[in-house]
């Protein structure tokens, strides 16, 4: 049964123009953005790193940064896919169709969480396969590659399971859409706040995502970056099982 | 013979902010039954409806299909049940055939019999020539009718319909009730709405809510059987109260201050007779209507004794 919501659900995305527009135009800048970091990187960093001693290579400083804005574009489109699954259906009565239905709650936050994740998945892939280009041309780090896009699906992933929650706390998809934006520059914060000299917190590194991608993307599979992801998702996707349980009562 | 019961409602009741939509609810719907569901805008129609269908929780009591409890074996109950809500639940980015597979494989047909199953109910509600098209290029009357579609995909032996008729022109209405006709001779089916003339046409039985609570559950055959049909008379010439009193039929007569006259009658050959009468004493009858159906007179005198606040409060 999950399976048959998220088919449903991720073909209702590509059915609709705003997400080709949306991921035309994130492939678009995303392009131009390595174009720019490739650069940089001949025509001032190369020069600088033939003194060096093991210096970092095109993965560390061309497709490490490049993967780090993939996640950043991606966090800014995929969840707000979660507004026209959750708050549109609501707001347009779709949802009783399928809480009619002999499904579950779980099966129906699992069902449209994995299609988003799917979303995310051909996302990273997409994104990555620019900076695979490049591997024609000059040595990269496969693995590390391969670290940093398990990071940005993850990262995506992530914030799509706290996207969901919010889209089903509303049935006004404005709301809902400035709620995500308000969390992901909550976690910005917590990210820049624990992160700044005269205010650093551990604590606020910790519970923002930002530095776990960070880490990932470096090339270090952390189980604790892996655990912090999957705990996240199922924090926000028992949170949203819950919600829809509550509708019911109120 | 014992009819199987497919729906049972036991005390059922659901407050909103202390408010009380719907309070003590008790009724049954037997297999092979069309029942409608008649009340005023918000008198606890959709309440009571999304209560039965598991889309709200009550405060109290309990809603069984076909024996399940909707709420404690909830998938079994509605493995049972088809439901089409107030606004049909489409999504209108996918095509009427896209949409009629999704709704079958949700409600568990198996893979096999999707195709089978969404051919059988394209026939049933006339949706072949649309099947290709996108539902938000459909008509309001052909979405209702996809709503209708989904909710007897799978088949069920309880189909709930809230308001299906709300929003159609009166072509559009008649086509959905010659649907409704069709769909009773294979489910039971339980149809809420405020319109008599729906209910009459359609329905076995009527349950009558008001404010939350149910004020009638009866056979609309008894109804019919109810004495006192009433017409509207005007006459230039005009007879006497005693006069119209003594043709046979008549239960009772009134004149209003206008000189209409108003009769309760019991014989179906009364309105011949007051014509052959009108026109033996040159009565000179150039008026003659029915006032309103005994469903109707039934409705009004329920909700409206039921709505009078008592003098003491």
């Amino acid at each position: 049964m999950i399976r048959i919501i998220t088919h449903n659900e991720f073909k209702r995305v590509w059915y609709s123009p705003i997400a080709w527009i949306l991921f035309s135009v994130a492939l678009f800048v995303l392009g131009l953005l390595l174009l720019i970091l490739l650069n940089n990187f001949y025509s001032e960093i190369q020069a600088k790193l033939v003194s060096l001693e093991r210096a970092p290579g095109l993965t560390d400083l061309v497709i490490a940064p490049y993967l780090f804005w993939v996640a950043v574009v991606g966090v800014l489109i995929v969840p707000l896919f979660a507004v026209r699954s959750c708050t549109e259906e609501r707001q347009q009565g779709a949802n009783l169709l399928l809480s009619s239905a002999p499904i579950s709650n779980i099966q129906i936050v699992l069902g449209k969480f994995f299609a988003l994740a799917l979303l995310a998945f051909i996302f990273t892939v997409v994104c990555s396969l620019f900076a695979l280009i490049l591997g024609y041309f000059t040595l990269i780090d496969y693995g590390k590659i391969a670290a940093a896009c398990l990071g940005v699906f993850l990262f995506i992933s992530s914030f799509s399971a706290a996207a969901l929650f919010i889209a089903n706390l509303t049935r006004t998809p404005i709301i809902a859409t400035a709620a995500i934006i308000g969390m992901l520059l909550l976690f910005v914060m917590l990210y820049m706040s624990g992160s700044a000299a005269s205010s650093r917190s551990e604590l606020f590194l910790y519970l923002s995502n930002f530095p776990h991608l960070v880490d990932l993307l470096t090339g270090s599979i952390d189980t604790t970056h892996i655990a912090y992801f999957f705990l996240f998702i199922i924090l926000f996707l028992w949170l949203s099982v819950r919600n829809l349980n509550q509708r019911r009562s109120l | 013979m014992t009819q199987e019961t497919l729906l049972s409602v036991e005390n059922l009741t659901r407050s909103f902010d202390g408010n009380k939509a719907i309070h003590n609810l008790n009724f049954d719907i037997h297999r092979g039954e069309v029942v409608a569901l008649l009340g005023t805008n918000g008198a606890g129609k959709s309440t009571t409806l999304n209560v039965i269908t598991g889309n709200l929780r009550p405060d109290t009591g309990k809603a069984n299909i076909c024996g399940f409890d909707v709420f404690t074996n909830p998938k079994q109950a509605k493995n049972n049940l088809g439901f089409l809500p107030e606004t049909p639940p489409l999504y209108r980015e996918l095509t009427v055939y896209e949409y009629l597979q999704f709704a079958a494989r949700i409600h568990s047909v198996a893979i096999k019999q999707v195709k089978h199953s969404v051919d059988r109910v394209l026939a049933v509600c006339g949706l072949n020539t649309v099947q290709k098209k996108l539902i938000a290029n459909l008509s309001k009357g052909f979405q209702q009718r996809v709503g209708i579609a989904q909710a007897i995909i799978h088949n069920p032996a309880l189909v709930i319909l809230d308001e299906p008729t709300i929003g159609l022109d009166p072509v559009q209405m008649q086509d959905i009730r010659v649907l409704l006709d069709e769909l009773s001779n294979n489910h039971s089916v339980l149809l809420s709405t405020h319109m008599l003339t729906e209910a009459e046409s359609t329905c076995d039985r009527v349950l009558i809510i008001n404010q939350g609570s149910l004020l009638l559950d009866q056979a609309l055959k008894d109804l019919e059987k109810s004495p006192g049909k009433r017409v509207k008379l005007r006459f230039h010439g005009g007879p006497s109260i005693e006069e119209l009193n003594a043709i046979s039929g008549c239960e009772s007569v009134s004149c209003s201050q206008y000189g209409n006259f108003v009769c309760r009658y019991n014989d179906s050959d009364f309105i011949q007779q007051v014509q052959a009468q009108s026109l033996a004493n040159n009565w000179q009858l150039y008026e003659i209507g029915p006032i309103a159906s005994s469903l109707e007179q039934v409705f009004l005198d329920l909700v409206m004794r039921d709505s009078t606040p008592s003098p003491n409060i």
